[in-house]
């Protein structure tokens, strides 16, 4: 296994950690992993089965397609109604409901919506097609930032004028600090902190984070060596009553990050305010367009107005994107609500917890 | 027809790209020359099936390198898997060496 790529998966590595994982686990904890990705990883790998059985995960908020606002779809799904616009975006919005439908009705209705694997096919699509206006539905995390960013960053240099951005982008710590401005609403006493995020902006802020609010963290990859070596890393501290950040990934993750990526980021991008789906506003929680590349802005360009007032009646996606219920406590989930007809973004998702429960299972094979 | 034609495409890049937050490790085997360093593109090997990346965000990034890709970009270099490196982090842990703050 040396110098592979499937040591992360190594069984026995894995076994071991849980056996760690079980002696130095004294009392009962909760952990939230925040990353959608990581929740859908432990089922997965059905780490869960090997936990100690007083570690209780609490799913994070860390699912960009889940926390887009039904405001931002429904302007969305306006815009592709319009014969001279192509919208496009990543596969998983498609499904997400917003008002009335979702962007898949949209593009059955004749709208040219299309999906992208990066971003940048979207520069290709404008470059080609002239007499379009090509929209960019910019959803994700810092992870999926410095695409845009580029994108942007390209279009600006080569003088593109039929493509737009409407951006949803969201930061994970202004939305981590949200959720914990109100102590009583927490019950979480350590944080797996997503790795590739980190990635991109380092953890230097959560490190602030971690002492703001006294958590420990640890900066945790999405094999399941690395979901476990988290686990121990953020356990321990947690025993011994300690704050702070560990890089449990450090395979990947650097104190300071992607220096270029950041750098980028910041000359294409500025921090706005967010609208979360489930959650609401957050200050300075997302990224819009910075002064400079302002004309790409989409809300501009189409005088878009983006309305955040509805709420899901029969959909509790926001409580569990806090980290406050959990997918088998809606009373719709695989009946009336499933990912053939999702009521809520977190049944649509490949990261939404809802469908990772769907699809693998209750955790544990506990109720 | 049309329709279902476009859900199994939904379905087929969700299998084959996954989530969002996914990054997948891969090899540099070529790159781009004569471009703005940013726009560098370069052929990453991802066990056997290629695809063209954009590598702008590597510094320096050289055929050989091993970097992690996310949504058709490589977002920053990776190491490969060493057990023992796992083993050694873990002691370095318990030998309460603990927080990388500061």
């Amino acid at each position: 296994m040396k110098g592979d790529w499937s040591g992360g998966r190594d069984s026995g590595l894995v076994l071991a950690l849980a056996d760690a994982l079980g002696r130095e686990t004294r009392r009962s904890w909760r952990i939230m992993e925040v990353c959608g990705g990581q929740t859908h990883a432990f089922m997965r790998f059905g780490l869960g089965d090997i936990l100690p059985t007083g570690l209780e995960l609490i799913h994070g908020p860390g699912c960009p397609v889940c926390v887009t606002s039904v405001g931002a779809i429904d302007a969305v799904i306006g815009l592709a109604a319009r014969p001279e616009v192509t919208v496009c975006t990543f596969g998983d919005m498609l499904r997400v409901p917003g008002t009335r439908g979702d962007l898949l009705t949209a593009k059955a209705r004749g709208g040219d919506v299309r999906i992208y694997y990066s971003p940048m096919q979207a520069l290709e699509w404008a470059r080609t097609e002239p007499g379009r206006e090509v929209m960019v539905f910019a959803v994700g995390f810092e992870t999926t930032a410095p695409s845009y960013a580029l994108l942007l960053d390209r279009a600006m240099r080569e003088g593109v004028h039929n493509l737009s951005v409407l951006s949803a982008l969201v930061l994970v710590p202004p939305v981590l600090r949200h959720l914990w401005k109100d102590g009583s609403r927490s019950r979480v006493e350590g944080l797996l902190a997503p790795g590739h995020v980190c990635a991109v902006t380092g953890f230097e802020e959560y490190e602030a984070l971690a002492r703001e609010i006294r958590i420990p963290v640890a900066v945790t990859g999405f094999e399941p060596v690395e979901l476990m070596s988290g686990l121990l890393a953020c356990v321990r501290l947690m025993e011994r009553g300690e704050s702070g950040v560990v890089n449990a990934y450090p395979r990947v993750v650097q104190r300071e990050g992607n220096r270029r990526a950041r750098a980028l980021l910041e000359d294409v991008f500025r921090v706005e305010r967010r609208y979360l789906r489930g959650i609401g506003w957050i200050e300075s929680g997302g990224w819009g367009l910075s002064e400079t590349h302002a004309r790409f802005d989409a809300q501009e360009r189409f005088g878009l107005d983006l309305c955040h007032a509805a709420a899901d009646v029969q959909c509790i996606s926001g409580r569990i994107l806090q980290g406050l219920a959990k997918p088998l406590e809606c009373p719709v989930f695989g009946t009336a609500c499933t990912p053939e007809r999702p009521l809520g973004p977190t049944m649509v998702s490949s990261e939404g917890a809802c469908a990772a429960y769907y699809r693998y299972g209750v955790p544990g094979g506990r109720s | 027809m049309g329709l279902a034609w476009f859900i199994l495409g939904v379905s087929e890049a969700r299998r084959r790209f996954g989530s969002m937050c996914l990054a997948v490790p891969g090899r540099v085997v070529s790159i781009d020359t004569g471009v703005d360093p940013l726009d560098r593109m370069g052929m990453v090997d991802f066990g056997g099936v290629t695809r063209r990346i954009a590598l702008g965000l590597i510094e320096d990034a050289q055929p050989g390198d091993d970097v992690l890709v996310h949504a058709g970009m490589a977002i920053e270099r990776v190491q490969r898997w060493e057990a023992e490196e796992v083993w050694d982090l873990l002691r370095r842990w318990e030998d309460g060496d603990g927080t990388d703050e500061g």
